[in-house]
């Protein structure tokens, strides 16, 4: 139960994240495309990339970043990271 | 009336740029803020053909659909090529799907045929539908454009200096890009090659032009600012040329430093294509990240040369 409710915090607090330096509404598929989809510009994905690294004070591989471009692949990714 | 028969030549590059902003940001890819000045320094580029720019207007000669094409010149194989740069596709949102799009690149293909070019090179953002339109429409007149690179991108973001450094001394600087891009053609496999004309417009003329020149006289490095096309617009630095090989990895440091405290005036973010060519650990060490976007490259080669052969590592730009 307890992991269910971090699990749930983890991806509210990474979707409005995504949403806010994403620019796009918090109510987004997290199955969705965050780029080609949603339309999350380059440069939008970069400061995306240090914002997540400085809120976890963990260090994401670019590759590792590039693919996960989803929510949910993205959550996946900050969830292995954190341990 | 054919579409073939309506094809026209761009008339109006402030319409041009009114089209590209109207039509892209229609799409849900990152644009830039091509204006009518960047355009018309683009197309002051030395050796462009504004015939090579077909277009198709409505009945009130509204611009609904056109594309660019600037000359390159390569060095593949030992052989010099003509190559035409084709770019800025566009089509007016209303008149998408009735294969305007399609009729114009493959005019403009026809054309740089018939103009003495050896082929054609172009760049479509990943996933974009562009992809599949550009190659059909090759398709459609018997050519083939071949998928022959996915360009990755560095990006990291710049902060305003507090001191600005001086701007290099053109004339001085002109010289040196020629000393350094002919020891390139040793290291690139499919090279740029440049004339003088060339070389001044790409120091010193092309809008949002910057030049940095190792105080040493032997490296340099060329980019270019250019504004997103959103609101707020985020200033992009481009990052083009890397003459740099000469230099010590502390110099190329240097350098670089020099390079983004001066760009950080003017842009907030700063972007490198990964050609290949030239030394880009100054890059992870100056704290860039790999960007989630990537471009396809496309040759169309109507006279065959190298064809056989990779091109990798390539010394050209992305437009």
């Amino acid at each position: 139960m307890n992991s269910i409710t971090q699990s749930d915090q983890l991806n509210e607090e990474l979707r409005s994240i995504v949403a806010g330096v994403g620019g796009i509404s918090p109510d987004f598929d997290s199955k969705a495309h965050l780029y080609n989809d949603l339309g999350v510009p380059s440069v939008k994905a970069l400061h995306l990339l240090l914002t997540l690294e400085e809120r976890y004070g963990i260090s994401i591989d670019d590759d590792e970043f590039v693919e996960a471009t989803s929510l949910d692949s993205l959550r996946a990714l900050i969830a292995r990271l954190l341990g | 009336m054919t579409v073939q028969q309506q094809i026209q030549t761009l008339e109006d590059l402030g319409g041009a740029s009114a089209l590209i902003r109207r039509s892209w940001l229609e799409n849900k890819d990152q644009t830039l803020d091509y204006n009518a000045a960047f355009l018309a320094s683009s197309y002051a580029y030395p050796g462009t053909d504004l015939e090579l720019s077909p277009a198709i207007y409505d009945d009130r000669r509204n611009l609904i659909a056109f594309v660019s094409a600037f000359p390159r010149r390569v060095v593949w194989n030992g052989q010099f090529l003509r190559l035409a740069l084709l770019t800025f596709f566009t089509v007016a949102p209303e008149a998408k799907g009735r294969g305007l799009g399609k009729a114009v690149w493959a005019e403009c293909l026809e054309r740089a045929r018939g103009g003495g070019y050896d082929g054609a090179i172009h760049y479509c953002v990943v996933g974009n539908k562009s992809n599949f339109v550009t190659v059909a429409a090759a398709r459609s007149i018997g050519l083939t454009s071949e998928r022959v690179f996915t360009i990755k991108y560095l990006m990291r973001p710049l902060k305003a200096p507090e001191l600005a450094s001086e701007s290099a001394d053109a004339a001085g600087a002109e010289i040196l890009f020629r000393e350094l891009a002919a020891e390139l053609p040793s290291k690139a496999r499919l090279c740029r090659s440049w004339s003088e004309d060339e070389i001044h417009w790409n120091c010193s003329v092309r809008y949002g032009g910057i030049t940095e020149v190792h105080p040493s006289g032997r490296g340099l490095l060329t980019a270019y600012v250019l504004n997103t096309a959103n609101t707020p617009p985020v200033g992009c630095l481009f990052i083009e040329d890397l003459l740099w090989d000469d230099l010590t990895a502390d110099e190329r440091a240097k350098l670089f430093k020099r390079m983004l405290d001066r760009a950080g005036a003017k842009a907030q973010i700063a972007v490198a294509p990964l050609w290949g060519y030239s030394d880009t650990e100054p890059f992870v060490k100056a704290g860039f990240r790999r960007s989630t976007r990537a471009m396809h490259m496309y040759l169309t080669l109507w006279n065959r040369h190298g064809l056989n052969s990779s091109p990798l590592p390539m010394y050209i730009d992305v437009y």
